[in-house]
């Protein structure tokens, strides 16, 4: 479907509607990333102040990363959703465009997957390499928490940290996008295109 | 292309109520034919125009193009008509806003996998933006054209394909006097020289100028005014 005409790769990867996209709704996207991270912040602080002393003590010193590993995989989730949303409402009349000139759907269905995934993609990298960094940074939790020597099995556990996070991201890249580009590929361009 | 209905039912379920918005449409469209659809909002001009466009399937009826029967087509096919022999002209001034006029009218051709070259593409694109007046706005976007200049866009988009059969919907709809001249004028060159145009519309002037009248009332044709 897709060939090497600079028309097709506008259509291809839409950086200019995520630059549309930016334009219109900077304002919307800085709160919400303002907004996830203070609920990042706000989550942690009240988990930890509803802990006694010592279980906060405990926590700061040996969960802490857990509860950030946690919370940045909601951010992005929701991040990647948000985005999602945004850009694929905002071009419903582009996909019911596209379809009346004889798009089928699995095409639009592509189409969709290929714009939509690129950006948590480059996301998802850039929240696994500040993994890789807050593990080696609490390293001497993951040994104390999983009771386990240096060497082999702690690289072992290292590594299985990093690859069930990894994991953890292509799912929710997967279940945030799939489910609806399957929606917007299977819709009519009659009701796109009319209301 | 000759166009043949028989007994077209179109009912749309909604919650715990079903509507019927088209009541047995039995209609015959010869090749070259000019023919408008009026009647009041909500009378299933719209619907009975999409249907014939395959972008809703009836509930009930046949529909034959040159006597194939489509109806039970599946949808990639019908895909591949809308490709091939289709064009469309909708009410909604639906165009790409983050590419420019000229590469708005290229889209069609991006879908059709026995496209010519992109140089090729852009020829005819170039070629029919003349026909139409639009040659020094092709490099603009969208957001800078006006209504009129818009859907003498959509137009030029839906011609691309050459196609043998242009479903309107409302193609003057809100445009002043002389844009509205300018589109009349263009549906009438484009029939004669022998395409076939179904189109939809409440503007009688309009209508006028098509060589067959249907007026549709609460789903049925209730009289044919003119041809």
């Amino acid at each position: 479907m897709i060939g090497k005409s600079s028309l097709n790769k506008k259509l291809n990867i839409t950086w200019l509607a995520y630059r549309d996209l930016a334009r219109n709704n900077f304002w919307f996207i800085m709160k919400l990333v303002l907004f996830l991270l203070w609920g990042m912040i706000l989550i942690n602080l009240g988990i930890l102040y509803s802990l006694d002393i010592k279980l906060r003590y405990d926590i700061l010193e040996k969960w802490v990363f857990l509860l950030i590993l946690i919370s940045l995989n909601l951010a992005f989730l929701l991040f990647s959703y948000t985005l999602f949303s945004l850009t694929t409402k905002k071009r419903q009349d582009e996909f019911g465009i596209l379809r009346s000139l004889g798009a089928r759907r699995s095409e639009i269905f592509h189409l969709i997957l290929q714009e939509s995934v690129i950006i948590p993609v480059i996301v998802s990298i850039l929240i696994l390499v500040l993994e890789i960094f807050l593990l080696l940074y609490y390293r001497l939790e993951i040994h104390s928490l999983f009771n386990i020597e240096y060497g082999f099995a702690f690289f072992l556990t290292f590594g299985k940290f990093f690859f069930l996070n990894a994991a953890l991201q292509f799912l929710i890249i997967f279940f945030s996008l799939f489910p609806s580009a399957l929606y917007f590929s299977r819709l009519d361009p009659y009701y796109i295109l009319r209301y | 292309m000759n166009i043949k209905l028989f007994g077209i039912e179109k009912i749309y379920k909604e919650k715990n109520r079903a509507i019927q918005a088209l009541g047995g449409i039995n209609l015959d469209i010869n090749e070259g034919n000019y023919v408008t659809l009026v009647g009041p909002s909500g009378s299933g001009k719209t619907t009975l125009l999409s249907i014939i466009g395959g972008l809703i399937k009836p509930t009930s009826g046949d529909i034959y193009f040159d006597s194939k029967k489509l109806t039970h087509l599946p949808d990639h096919h019908w895909s591949t008509l809308r490709k091939k022999h289709f064009g469309f002209i909708f009410q909604k001034k639906v165009i790409i806003p983050h590419l420019t006029v000229l590469e708005n009218i290229m889209v069609p051709l991006v879908f059709d996998e026995e496209r010519s070259s992109h140089i090729q593409i852009k020829a005819r694109a170039e070629e029919l933006l003349a026909d139409f007046e639009m040659e020094t706005r092709k490099n603009d976007y969208p957001d800078k054209l006006s209504g009129g200049e818009l859907q003498r866009v959509t137009i030029v988009r839906s011609l691309m394909t050459n196609p043998r059969l242009l479903l309107a919907d409302e193609p003057t709809g809100d445009l002043d006097k002389k844009s509205s001249e300018k589109i009349i004028n263009a549906l009438k060159n484009l029939n004669k020289n022998g395409m076939t145009i179904i189109m939809v519309t409440h503007n009688m002037d309009l209508a006028r100028t098509s060589r067959t009248i249907y007026s549709i009332k609460e789903g049925r044709i209730e009289k044919v005014l003119k041809g």
